[in-house]
């Protein structure tokens, strides 16, 4: 055999080593995909109900919460005053949970003023006096 | 001569060996023995929630929902859920899952406003076995980016799972 035919033989070896190994590649990653919908639903725009007082600063006291809706509201007629979540500052943590509430009404053309009971469930360390606010919601029918 | 002869005719027989492993090979690559198939099953819902400040709400790949910051979720309207996927392939094949890195899924409510989502989990880890007859399943979760002041609405969007078969 010439030494080009030599040269020949050893490159289509070659060749055929890396198609080898790229076959070899190919088998052991095969990869599938899928695509899944995402999504989410916000009910109330931030600025519809707010807090306009606060607890008493004893956290372990029973305190009334003030909540103001305004007039944007008053495309959903029936309003429940639904249990109120949770306190939004660091300070009334030890007190977050709200153990029960009260007041139900219907939004006027101006807006409501409803007054909500607030009972901590649970009884955090004596504070000094002052203020918290507790952040409250208004769940819709 | 002869042993001229001789190995000339090993490199052919070599030759052949080789060109025999190629179509055998490539018989394999371009005939599947076995389909693989990853299908989304159930979709990755957040659920209904009020936004009155900057927050995140996480869905878990057990389908529990926690909130952070200004985001409170509601029991009312559509329910949170993680999304499920079905993986179907070679019995006892192993493979892995990729999810999508943080930040690269958005959701659109189709008003100009989005929200994106991040930290995607599953409820496998690593390497994963498929049963004796090629089937598996694996839910996902993830995070929600919820901006201060985010326009109510529905949103929406899609994210991609790829799954590797080793």
């Amino acid at each position: 055999m010439t030494q080009g035919g030599r040269i020949a033989v050893r490159l289509t070896s070659f060749v055929l080593g890396l198609c080898l190994a790229a076959l070899e590649g190919l088998t052991l990653l095969q990869a599938r995909a899928a695509t899944a919908r995402v999504s989410a639903t916000i009910l109330a725009p931030s600025p519809a109900v707010s807090v306009v007082n606060s607890l008493p600063p004893e956290v372990s006291a029973t305190g009334t919460v003030l909540v103001h809706m305004e007039s944007a509201l008053t495309a959903a007629p029936e309003v429940r005053m639904a249990e109120p979540v949770s306190a939004a500052e660091p300070a009334v943590n030890a007190a977050t949970m709200l153990g029960s509430k009260a007041g139900d009404g219907t939004l006027k053309g101006s807006g409501m003023t409803a007054a909500v009971t607030a009972v901590p469930s649970r009884i955090g360390p004596a504070k000094a006096a002052g203020t918290d606010t507790v952040r409250v919601l208004v769940e819709f029918n | 001569m002869k042993n001229l002869t001789l190995h000339v005719q090993c490199r052919g027989w070599v030759s052949l060996c080789l060109r025999i492993l190629c179509v055998l090979r490539l018989a394999s690559c371009c005939l599947p023995t076995a389909a693989q198939n990853l299908n989304a099953t159930g979709n990755l819902s957040f659920g209904t929630f009020v936004a009155t400040s900057a927050g995140t709400v996480a869905v878990a790949p057990d389908g529990s929902r926690a909130q952070t910051g200004g985001a409170f979720v509601l029991d009312q309207g559509g329910l949170a859920a993680a999304a499920q996927f079905s993986v179907h392939g070679k019995a006892n094949a192993t493979y892995a899952i990729t999810l999508p890195a943080d930040n690269t899924v958005a959701m659109s409510d189709g008003k100009g406003h989005s929200m994106t989502v991040k930290a995607f989990t599953s409820n496998l880890s690593g390497l994963n076995i498929l049963s004796k007859n090629g089937n598996g399943q694996f839910n996902i979760g993830a995070t929600l980016n919820v901006a201060a002041s985010q326009a109510r609405g529905s949103y929406t969007g899609t994210f991609a799972v790829i799954v590797n078969y080793q």
